[in-house]
This record gives structure tokens, sequence and C-alpha cells, in this order.
């Protein structure tokens, strides 16, 4: 019993470092194990898609309507505010303290298919785009049927000044990320167009990306005012 | 006896340490978010006090006639600087100015809502006409020469650039101070409120000054 007692203590010691050793050995085990099911768990959301175009999801797919967004209803907290075109043509003529000529008048109550409201009109195409690959991939040009052109486009703040610039290297989708086209931010300039973009209508975007992908967005016109 | 209890012990809390470590990096990391592209906070915007005098000035309304700002004397003015070739802020923000006359209800017609046109070359009246018609004909659209725009400008505290991204020089970009601005039906200017302010908010401010 008395021979023991030095051993206690030695044995106290070498137990205890065991003790953590084995735990951290455990610990990193435990990590690998769940890391291997998150990424795991994150092929199958890819297998669940549909094929070879999975990879990249656009979703939520809008442009702004460049008419009928005078006429359309504004959703605030006070209601019953939705002014019919009607109305609204009238109500040009009679602007606060100034004396609109008869043609202007016109001008601005018939604001459909006008010659500006087309080829020299500009207006943005909003989404998200989902990269679930593992590697980054690179929106690199857009086209639309409708349009001269697509820029897409990345709108800053500098203070409260708004900065404007064309994205010429393309839009990176980084791996397994998420990136939101939203007004304010990142959106594709949709500018030279015959014909307005009504709400409710559908425009085609056609998105290339580096990787060599294709996909084609059915983009829903909105007046953003939902 | 004691140590062999122990180890066991440790051993499981560490392992249910690490567990809860990572389920909490997990969540984090791997969250999906729900909202993208999180809304700023509500700023209740800069309230100016005491409020600043403007000089008079005049520009080109949308039918080609000239307006002062003193002609809307009696009205709260909502004023904000921007282009109708912008695709993304300038529609936002003139989209919200609907949401805040919609919020005024009575008391917007108290209220002018204008836009003035920083990029007068391209922007002429009948631009501005097609372009504010589009969103509500009761909107004000003024532009005028250079000078006078950078003299108004200043006295804002606005900055607008030309930004060239091709070589042809057709296509550019204007750069400039988006924020909103609400002068006082007596003209000085009252409240300046930041790009993507609430429009209940602006409303709520404006109906303060009427």
């Amino acid at each position: 019993m008395t021979e023991m007692k030095p051993v206690q203590p030695r044995r106290g010691i070498r137990g205890g470092w065991m003790s953590w050793a084995i735990g951290l050995v455990l610990l990193v085990g435990v990590l690998a194990v769940v890391y291997i099911w998150q990424n795991g768990s994150d092929d199958g959301d890819e297998d669940n898609g549909s094929a070879a175009s999975s990879d990249i999801v656009i979703e939520n797919a809008w442009v702004r309507a460049t008419t009928g967004l005078a006429a359309a209803p504004v959703v605030t907290e006070a209601a019953g505010m939705d002014m019919p075109a009607a109305g609204a043509t009238e109500a040009a003529g009679d602007m606060a303290g100034m004396d609109m000529p008869a043609e202007a008048t016109e001008a601005a109550g018939d604001m459909g298919g006008m010659e500006m409201g087309s080829s020299d009109a500009v207006t943005a195409a909003y989404m998200t785009i989902t990269n679930n690959a593992d590697e980054e991939d690179v929106l690199t040009a857009v086209t639309c049927a409708d349009t001269r052109e697509v820029q897409i486009h990345e709108t800053t703040m500098n203070g409260d000044v708004m900065q404007m610039r064309p994205l010429t290297e393309g839009l990176t989708i980084p791996a397994d990320s998420t990136v939101t086209l939203e007004p304010g931010g990142i959106h594709l300039m949709l500018l030279g167009f015959d014909a307005d973009f009504e709400p409710g209508q559908t425009v085609q975007l056609v998105l290339t990306f580096a990787s060599g992908k294709e996909l084609t967005v059915d983009a829903e016109v909105r007046t953003g005012m939902e | 006896m004691k140590r062999s209890r122990l180890f066991p012990a440790r051993i499981v809390a560490l392992a249910l340490l690490g567990a809860i470590v990572l389920a909490g990096c997990g969540a984090l990391s791997s969250g999906d978010d729900p909202t993208p592209g999180p809304s700023p906070t509500p700023l209740p915007g800069t309230v100016l006090d005491p409020p600043k005098d403007l000089e008079d000035f005049t520009l080109t309304d949308q039918a080609g006639d000239p307006l002062s700002l003193s002609d809307l004397r009696g009205e709260a003015v909502v004023m904000f600087f921007g282009y109708t070739h912008c695709p993304d802020i300038c529609p936002t923000t003139i989209a919200d100015f609907k949401r805040v006359k919609a919020d005024l209800g009575d008391d917007a017609s108290k209220v002018a809502f204008v836009f003035v046109s920083v990029d007068p070359d391209r922007d002429t009246p009948g631009h501005l006409a097609t372009y504010l018609g589009n969103f509500d004909p009761d909107f004000i659209g003024i532009t005028g020469d250079e000078l006078t725009l950078r003299g108004i400008a200043q006295q804002f505290g606005v900055f607008f650039q030309r930004s060239n991204y091709d070589e042809s020089g057709d296509n550019y970009l204007v750069d400039h101070t988006a924020s909103t601005f609400v002068v006082g039906p007596e003209g000085r200017l009252r409240i300046v409120y930041p790009y993507d302010t609430d429009p209940s908010i602006i409303a709520d401010g404006i109906r303060k000054l009427l």
C-alpha cells in the first residue's frame, strides 16, 4: 500500500493526459464524420436536381416594366390609392404650379409605345443565381432577343453617391453559393429595345457561364412595386 | 479508481463539446438565407436644424416650360437627382415616391415630387415626360444646362459625374448622389433621406412639415 503512493500521482498525470488525447482524437473523428455527412447531403441535393444544368439554378428572375407603372396599384399601409390610367392622364394637365401646353399633356398622358419608350430606354433584370457545384463559375454574358444589349452591372454606394459599373470580367458565382441580383446591387441592364416591357409579360434571357453552361431563363415583367 | 471514472467522462464531454461547436458552425455556414439581400435598418433621415436656406433656381420642366423652386412655395417638395438611363437606383427611388404619395393620401395634394435630371444631354423634356409619365404623370421632371445644375447640386450637397465605359462615348453612366431631399413648404431644405429609406418613414417626415 505504501509503495503505491508514489505511483498514484504518476498514473494520475498520465491518465489525465491520455484521456484528453483520446478525447481530442474522438473530437477530430466527430468533426470528420459530420463534415463528410454535410458534404454528402449537399451532393444529395445536387442529385435531386434536374441532371446536367442543376449545378446552376436561377430563381425569381424578373424584369422591371417600362410601361404600365402609372396604372399599377401601389401597395402600402394606406390603402385605396390605385390610380386608374384614365384619371392619371387627366391629372397630367393639372400639374402643380405648371401651365402645360396641350401637346405636352398628351405626351405625358399617352406614355405607351412612344419613340423614347423604346430604343432609347433602359431597364434592369434581377434574379438569384445559385451555384451548387464545387467550383466557382462566372456569368460572362447575357443576351435577350428583345434587346440590343444586356450588360452585367454592379451598383455600389460610395457614401451617399451611387456608382454603377459594368462587370467587364463577368459575375463570379462562388462554389456552393447564391448571388442575389436585386435593386441597389448587382443587376442586368437591358438597353436598346423596340417594344416596352409590360407587366405580366415574360422575357427570355440567355445566360452564358465560363464553364460553358448556357441557361435560358424566363423572367417575369413586374412593376417592382408589388 | 477515481481517475478511471473521470476518463470516459472527460472523453464524452470533449466529444459533446466538439459536436455542439460543429453544429453551431454548420448552422452558420450552411444556412441558405431565407431573406436574400438584407434590407438596411430604417434610418430616420437627417433633419436639418436649422433648415438650410436655398437660393431660388429655374430649370425646364417636362412640358418645356421654366419651373422655379419658388413656384412650388406652399408645397413640400420631394427631390431626387438622377437620370432616365439609370436602370436600377432611379426607377427604384421613383417607384418609392409612388409609395410615399400613396401613403400620404389626401396630404399628397400638398406635396410636389420632383426628379432633377443631371443628364441634360439625353434627358430632353419629351424624354422626361415619357419617363415620369410612366410612373405618375403628376411627378415633375426638370433639367437644365450643366452650369445651372452644378449650382443647384452644390446647394443640396449633390455630386454627379459622367462615367464613360466604352470608347464610343455614346454610352455612359452617371454617378450621382442617391439621397432624397425634402424642401419644406416655406422653401428651405428640411430633411435628407439616404437611398432606400422606407417610403412610410419619408411620408411621416413630410407630414410633419405640412
